[in-house]
C-alpha cells in the first residue's frame, strides 16, 4: 500500500510539473474563478471577474491608479484638470491605437462616457455612473465631463471602473457585438468568448510602451469559470489552471505543502460586518434597545474567529470601514470579547431569551463564519434563527424589515473613499437599517463637497456616530487567498484586484 | 396507430402548458428579480429603476399571458443575466446535456443489461448477490460525493482525467461514468425482473420442452420481453437525467443545461429557468411518446389498449 | 370455544411462520437491523452522546478522530471526541447522531406527505375510474414530466431554504410513485369479491376505500415508502450540495456532508464520516424494501 502511494505520487509529481512547465512554454496563463462571464463587455455584467479582471486587459482607463500608493498617474490621459466642482477636462494622449488600428480620439472617450452615464441604457451599477451629466469634446484630443454636481471621489471611478471603448461600441442593438467587435486599446486583445464558461485574450503587440499598465508579457491569458472551490483546487493540483483565487481557509495551509504552488493570503478593501435593525418591526425589536447591541457586540470573540475560521490574511477590526479609505478613522470605541460583560448587560436590558433574532447571512461566503457567530451569541443566551440568502434575497429581506440582524460585506469597488461604502447603507435607502436623519446627512453632505477639510469632519463624525450608536459591529477584513503556480510573478493588491497586466512568468 | 400519436401528442403539450403554469407561477410568486437584475452591490435606487424598466409590478396572470403568447410565437424572451435571447442561451447549453446524458445512458445500458441478465438467470447465486451489492450501492451514493472521489483518484492522485470542462471527449468521462452509476441500479433491477418473470412462464417452458438451447431461449424470448418494460423505465431515466445533471455539470463546470439552470437558479433569471424547465419537459414528453411507439411495434397488444 | 382457539393458534402460527420467513431473508435482516440502529441513537441521542451538538469550541475545531491517534500518533485525537471535531469544534459524534434525527425527520415526513397525497390520488383514480381517471392521470403525468431536482432547487430557492420548505417541497413532489402504483393495484383489487360484497351491503365509498381496499394495497406502498424516503434524504443532500439545503446550525447528514466537501483532498476523513453514516442508513432502507417486497410478492407467500 505504502509503495504504491509513492509510485503514484512520482507518477503525480511528473505530471502536473510538465503541465505547468508547458504553459511556461507557451507563455500562457489560464486562470479560473467561481463566477460566469455573462457578457463580453465591461458595463453589462454582474461579477467582478468580468467587469474589471478581464475587462482592464481589454480596455483602458483615462487615468490609472497606482495599486501601490493609490496616486492617480496618466494612462489613456496625459493631464487632468478641475476646471470648477463639476467640471473635469481630460488631455488625451495622441499615439493610442484600438486593437483594430483605428486612433484613439475624444469622440470615442465622449462617446463612451454619454453612453454609461444615460439611465436609459441600463448599465448594470448605476451607482457608479449616475453622478456624471455628460461629456463634450473640446478638440480631437481635449474632453471635458461635467458632473450633475460635485463628486469629490470622481477620480476614483475614473481610474478603476471607467473603461473607454471605441465610439459606436454597443451598436443600435445596445450589445456589445462578439464577432470582431470587441476592440478596445488595452495590453491584450479579445479573443475568444464562450457565455457562461470562459475568455480568451491574446497580447497586443502596438500597445503603447510608456504605459504603466506595462507591456505584455504572456501570450495569451485564458479565464475559466469553475464554479466549484473543490474543483478547482483539483484543476490547480493536476495543472489544469495556473492561478485561483478564494480558497478556503482550511485547505490554504496542505495547499501550501504542496510542490510547486504558492498560497499567499493577502488582505483585501472588503470588509465584513454585521448590522442591527433599528426599526420598529411585527412583534417588536429587543434591538432598539442598545445594550443589547452592546451585548452581541461584547459577545462575539472576533479575534478568535479571525486567527482560526476566517484565516490568514484577515484582521478584526473596530472601524466600519478599510483603513486605507478616506474619511476611514480607528479612534474609536473598541468592543472586545466579555461575555460576562454581555451576559449583564443583557439582563440589565430585561433580556430573558424568549425572543429569537434573525440572522442572515450572504450564502456564497464562507458558512462557518456566521455559524461562528450564532453560535457565540447562543452563548450569552441570544437565540437565533439563520438564514443564508443570495445577495438579492438578503437585500429584499432586509429592506421589508423582516430580519433583525445582517452579516454582509462590502467591497467598496476597491474606491479607497468611504462614500463608496457607508454612503450605501445609511442614506435613508429602503435597505437602510439605521435610519438616522442626522447620519445620512452628514454623508451625503461629504460627497457633496470637495473641501477636503469638510467631507473629512463629517465623515469623523458619520464614522464614530455607526460605532458610538451601535448601527454596526464591524467584524473584519476578508482575506483574498490566492493560490499559483510557483514560477508566476504575482503580487496581490488589497482592492481584490489581481492584475494579469503586470503577471508574467519567472524566467 | 396515427390517430394514437395524435392524440398522445396532443395531451404532451397539455401536459407541458400545465407544467409551464406551475412554473411560471412558482417562480414569479416568490421571487423579485429586480434585485438581481440590478446586481450585487447594486442600491436601492438601481433596483427600483430595474423594476420599472423590465415592468415587474403588472400582476402575474397578465405577464404569464404575455410570456405564454411569446412563447407560442416561438420567441422564449431575453435572459436577465446574459441580456441574450433566451433560446440561444439555451440552444448551445443543449448540445452538452445531451451528450452527457446519452453517454452516461448508453454506459448504465451497458452496465445494467448484462448485470440484470445474468442476475436474473442466476437468481440467487454469487453473482446475482454482487450484482445486487452494485446496485445498492449504487443507489446510497449521494452523486456528488462520489464525483468528488472520483476526482480525487482519477484528477489528482493518477492525473488521468481533466477536472473541469466539456471540450473533449475526456471531459465528458469522469461525468458521464458518475451520472450513468445514478441511472443503472433501477435499470438493472428493472432487467433482472423481467428475465426472471419471463423464465418462469409458460412459453419459454415450452420453448426448453422442444429442446431449444437454453442460451437462444433467452436471447430471443427472454430479452425481448424483458425488455418491454425496460423501454418505458429507460426513457423516463434519461428524462430524469437530463434534470438530475445538475450536480454533475456543476461539479465538472460542464457548459450543459443543468448547470445553465443553476446559475439561473441563484439569480432568478426566470425567462432561462422557464425555458430549461419547458425543454426538459419538452424532451421527457417526446421520450416517453418514443417509447410507447417502441412498445407498441414490439409488442402489438399494446396497440389495443 | 375450541371454534375460537383453533383461531387463534392458527393466527399464531401464521405469525411465526411470517416471522420466521422474515429472519431468514438476508436483506431484510439487514436492512432492519441498519434502521433500526440508525432510528434507536436517533430516539437515544442524549444517552449516547457527551456533546451537546450546537456547542462550538472554536480553539478545538478540526479535531481529528481517534483513529488518527492510533496510527499517526496525532496527539490531539482522544476519546473526548472520538469522531473529531467539525469546522466549529462541535462534536462529530454528537453532531452525526443528532443529525440522524433529521435525516429522518425529513425522509420520514416528506414521504408521509407524498404518500398521503399519492395514495389518495391513486385510489380515486383506481377506484371510481372513468373522468376522475382521466384528470388524476393528467396530473401524474403532469409531475412526472416536471424535472424533480430543479424545481425542487428553484422553489426552495425563492421560498428560503428551511427544514420545513425542504421536507414539504420534496414531499409535494414525490407522489408520482405512490400515485401509479395505488392506482394500479386499486384497479386490481377494486373487482375482488370483498370489495363487490361490501358493496352489496350498502357500505359507503369511503368506509371501502379505507377498510377493503387500502389494507390490501399496503404491501406495495409499503416498497414504495422505503424508495421514496431514501430518495428524498438523497434529494436533501444534493440541495444541501448546491447551498439550498436546510440551514445551519441543523446537522442534517446532507448538509453536513455537503459541508465537508472542500476537505476532500486534505481532510478526507470529514466528508468521509457523515458520507458512511448517510450511506449506512440509505443501503438499509434501500435493503428494507426489498425484504419487503420479497416477502409480500405473491410467489413468496
Amino acid at each position: 500500500m505504502k509503495l504504491l502511494g509513492k509510485v503514484l505520487s512520482v507518477a503525480l509529481l511528473s505530471v502536473s510539473a510538465t503541465a505547468a512547465l508547458a504553459q511556461q512554454e507557451a507563455n500562457k496563463l489560464r486562470w479560473a474563478s467561481t463566477q460566469a462571464i455573462t457578457a463580453p463587455d465591461p458595463y453589462y455584467n454582474f461579477h467582478r471577474e468580468a467587469m474589471l479582471l478581464n475587462g482592464q486587459l481589454v480596455w483602458d482607463t483615462l487615468v490609472y491608479r497606482n495599486p501601490n500608493d493609490g496616486t492617480y498617474e496618466p494612462l489613456l490621459a496625459t493631464e487632468w484638470e478641475w476646471k470648477d466642482d463639476t467640471t473635469l477636462q481630460f488631455k488625451l494622449r495622441q499615439d493610442v491605437k484600438f486593437h483594430d488600428g483605428k486612433p484613439l480620439t475624444s469622440a470615442d472617450v465622449v462617446y463612451t462616457y454619454n453612453y454609461i452615464a444615460n439611465p436609459d441604457n441600463k448599465i448594470n451599477v448605476q451607482s457608479n455612473v449616475n453622478w456624471i451629466d455628460r461629456a463634450e469634446a473640446q478638440d480631437d484630443y481635449t474632453v471635458t465631463l461635467h458632473l450633475k454636481a460635485p463628486f469629490p471621489p470622481a477620480l476614483e471611478y475614473i481610474s478603476t471602473l471607467h473603461a473607454i471603448l471605441p465610439e459606436g461600441f454597443y451598436g443600435e442593438a445596445q450589445a456589445a457585438n462578439v464577432d470582431g467587435g470587441l476592440i478596445g486599446t488595452g495590453p491584450y486583445v479579445f479573443a475568444e468568448f464562450v457565455p457562461g464558461s470562459s475568455m480568451k485574450v491574446t497580447k497586443f503587440d502596438g500597445y503603447f510602451a510608456d504605459s504603466p499598465k506595462g507591456l505584455p508579457k504572456l501570450d495569451e491569458i485564458e479565464f475559466r469559470t469553475i464554479p466549484e472551490a473543490s474543483t478547482q483546487l483539483a484543476e490547480l493540483m493536476s495543472g489544469g489552471v495556473d492561478w485561483i483565487w478564494y480558497v478556503p481557509s482550511d485547505q490554504a495551509a496542505p495547499l501550501a505543502n504542496r510542490d510547486g504552488l504558492v498560497v499567499d493570503p493577502a488582505e483585501t478593501m472588503r470588509i465584513t460586518f454585521l448590522s442591527y435593525n433599528m426599526r420598529e418591526m411585527e412583534g417588536g425589536n429587543p434591538l432598539t434597545d442598545k445594550r443589547v447591541r452592546e451585548a452581541i457586540a461584547y459577545a462575539i470573540d472576533r479575534e478568535t474567529i479571525v486567527s482560526r475560521i476566517v484565516g490568514a490574511g484577515s484582521t478584526a477590526i473596530d472601524a466600519p470601514c478599510f483603513r486605507t479609505q478616506f474619511g476611514c478613522r480607528d479612534d474609536l470605541t473598541k468592543r472586545g470579547y466579555d461575555p460576562e460583560k454581555a451576559k449583564a448587560l443583557l439582563a440589565e436590558a430585561g433580556w430573558d431569551g424568549s425572543v429569537t433574532l434573525s440572522l442572515v447571512g450572504n450564502a456564497i461566503r464562507d458558512r462557518a463564519w456566521i455559524e461562528a457567530v450564532a453560535g457565540y451569541l447562543a452563548a450569552v443566551g441570544i437565540n437565533t434563527d439563520v438564514q443564508l440568502l443570495q445577495w438579492a434575497a438578503l437585500q429584499e429581506r432586509v429592506a421589508g424589515n423582516t430580519v433583525h440582524l445582517s452579516m454582509a460585506d462590502w467591497g467598496s469597488y476597491g474606491v479607497n473613499d468611504v462614500s463608496a461604502l457607508l454612503n450605501n447603507f445609511f442614506t435613508l435607502t429602503p435597505d437602510d437599517m439605521a435610519r438616522d436623519q442626522e447620519l445620512s446627512d452628514a454623508l451625503i453632505a461629504a460627497t457633496k463637497t470637495v473641501d477636503q477639510d469638510a467631507r473629512k469632519k463629517s465623515y469623523d463624525f458619520a464614522v464614530s456616530r455607526i460605532v458610538d450608536e451601535l448601527y454596526w459591529q464591524p467584524m473584519w477584513t476578508n482575506p483574498a487567498t490566492y493560490a499559483y503556480d510557483a514560477d508566476l510573478a504575482f503580487t496581490p493588491f488589497p482592492d481584490e484586484n489581481p492584475r494579469f497586466f503586470l503577471v508574467g512568468w519567472n524566467d | 396507430m396515427l390517430a394514437y400519436v395524435l392524440k398522445r401528442l396532443g395531451l404532451g403539450i397539455l401536459v407541458m402548458l400545465a407544467v409551464s403554469t406551475i412554473v411560471f407561477t412558482l417562480t414569479n410568486v416568490a421571487a423579485d428579480p429586480a434585485r438581481t437584475i440590478a446586481g450585487e452591490g447594486a442600491t436601492a435606487a438601481d433596483v427600483e429603476a430595474a423594476r420599472i424598466a423590465y415592468g415587474f409590478d403588472r400582476p402575474i396572470p397578465v405577464r404569464y399571458a404575455e410570456w405564454l403568447a411569446n412563447v407560442a410565437q416561438g420567441d422564449l424572451g431575453t435572459s436577465y443575466r446574459q441580456r441574450r435571447p433566451v433560446a440561444d442561451v439555451v440552444a448551445e447549453r443543449l448540445p452538452v446535456t445531451l451528450a452527457l446524458g446519452l453517454a452516461a445512458f448508453a454506459l448504465a445500458l451497458a452496465l445494467s443489461l448484462p448485470l440484470g441478465l445474468l442476475a436474473g438467470l442466476r437468481e440467487n447465486t454469487w453473482v446475482d448477490r454482487l450484482a445486487l451489492v452494485f446496485a445498492l450501492v449504487g443507489q446510497a451514493m449521494p452523486t456528488f460525493w462520489f464525483a468528488l472521489l472520483g476526482m480525487v483518484i482519477f484528477v489528482v492522485k493518477l492525473g488521468w482525467l481533466p477536472a473541469s470542462g466539456s471540450d473533449t471527449w475526456r471531459h465528458f468521462v469522469l461525468p458521464s461514468v458518475v451520472l450513468a452509476y445514478y441511472a443503472t441500479p433501477t435499470l438493472m433491477r428493472l432487467t433482472r425482473a423481467g428475465v426472471i418473470e419471463v423464465m418462469k412462464s409458460d412459453y419459454i417452458r415450452t420453448a426448453r420442452a422442444k429442446g431449444l438451447r437454453p442460451g437462444k431461449v433467452v436471447l430471443k424470448h427472454a430479452m425481448r420481453n424483458a425488455i418491454l418494460p425496460l423501454v418505458s423505465v429507460a426513457a423516463v431515466q434519461l428524462g430524469f437525467m437530463l434534470g438530475g445533471s445538475i450536480v454533475v455539470e456543476t461539479i465538472f463546470a460542464m457548459r450543459g443545461l443543468g448547470y445553465l439552470a443553476w446559475e439561473s437558479i441563484t439569480f432568478s433569471d426566470l425567462p432561462v429557468i422557464q425555458a430549461v424547465v419547458l425543454l426538459i419537459a419538452g424532451i421527457y414528453v417526446l421520450l416517453t411518446l418514443g417509447a410507447d411507439i417502441l412498445n407498441a411495434w414490439l409488442d402489438p397488444r399494446l396497440r389495443m389498449g | 370455544m375450541t371454534h375460537l382457539q383453533v383461531n387463534l393458534s392458527e393466527n399464531r402460527m401464521r405469525r411465526q411462520k411470517v416471522l420466521r420467513r422474515a429472519l431468514s431473508h438476508r436483506s431484510f435482516v439487514i436492512g432492519f437491523v441498519g434502521v433500526g440502529i440508525v432510528l434507536l441513537l436517533a430516539i437515544l441521542a442524549p444517552l449516547v452522546t457527551w456533546h451537546d451538538p450546537y456547542a462550538q469550541s472554536i480553539i478545538d475545531r478540526r479535531l481529528p478522530p481517534i483513529w488518527y491517534g492510533w496510527f499517526w500518533d496525532d496527539p490531539l485525537a482522544t476519546w473526548n471526541h472520538p469522531l473529531g471535531t467539525d469546522q466549529l469544534g462541535r462534536d462529530y459524534w454528537s453532531r452525526l447522531v443528532y443529525g440522524g434525527r433529521i435525516s429522518l425527520f425529513i425522509g420520514l415526513t416528506a414521504t408521509l406527505v407524498s404518500g398521503l397525497i399519492g395514495t389518495t390520488l391513486g385510489i380515486l383514480a383506481g377506484y371510481f375510474g372513468g373522468r376522475t381517471d382521466m384528470v388524476i392521470s393528467f396530473l401524474i403525468t403532469t409531475r412526472l414530466t416536471m424535472p424533480v431536482i430543479l424545481v425542487a432547487l428553484a422553489t426552495v430557492a425563492l421560498f428560503n431554504s428551511s427544514l420545513m420548505v425542504v421536507t414539504l417541497v420534496l414531499g409535494l413532489l414525490l407522489w408520482d410513485r405512490f400515485a401509479v402504483v395505488t392506482r394500479s393495484a386499486t384497479m386490481q383489487v377494486r373487482s375482488m369479491e370483498y370489495v363487490t360484497a361490501a358493496k352489496s351491503i350498502g357500505s359507503s365509498t369511503p368506509r371501502i376505500l379505507l377498510t377493503e381496499i387500502l389494507p390490501n394495497i399496503a404491501a406495495p406502498l409499503i416498497v414504495i415508502a422505503t424508495i421514496e424516503m431514501a430518495t428524498a434524504i438523497l434529494y436533501e443532500a444534493a440541495l444541501s450540495f448546491l447551498g439550498l439545503g436546510v440551514q445551519p446550525p441543523l446537522p442534517s447528514w446532507g448538509l453536513v456532508l455537503a459541508q465537508a466537501k472542500d476537505d476532500i483532498f486534505f481532510a478526507p476523513w470529514m466528508i468521509t464520516l457523515p458520507g458512511i453514516a448517510l450511506f449506512v442508513l440509505l443501503l438499509s432502507i434501500n435493503l428494507l424494501g426489498d425484504g419487503v417486497r420479497d416477502l409480500t410478492s405473491p410467489e413468496g407467500r
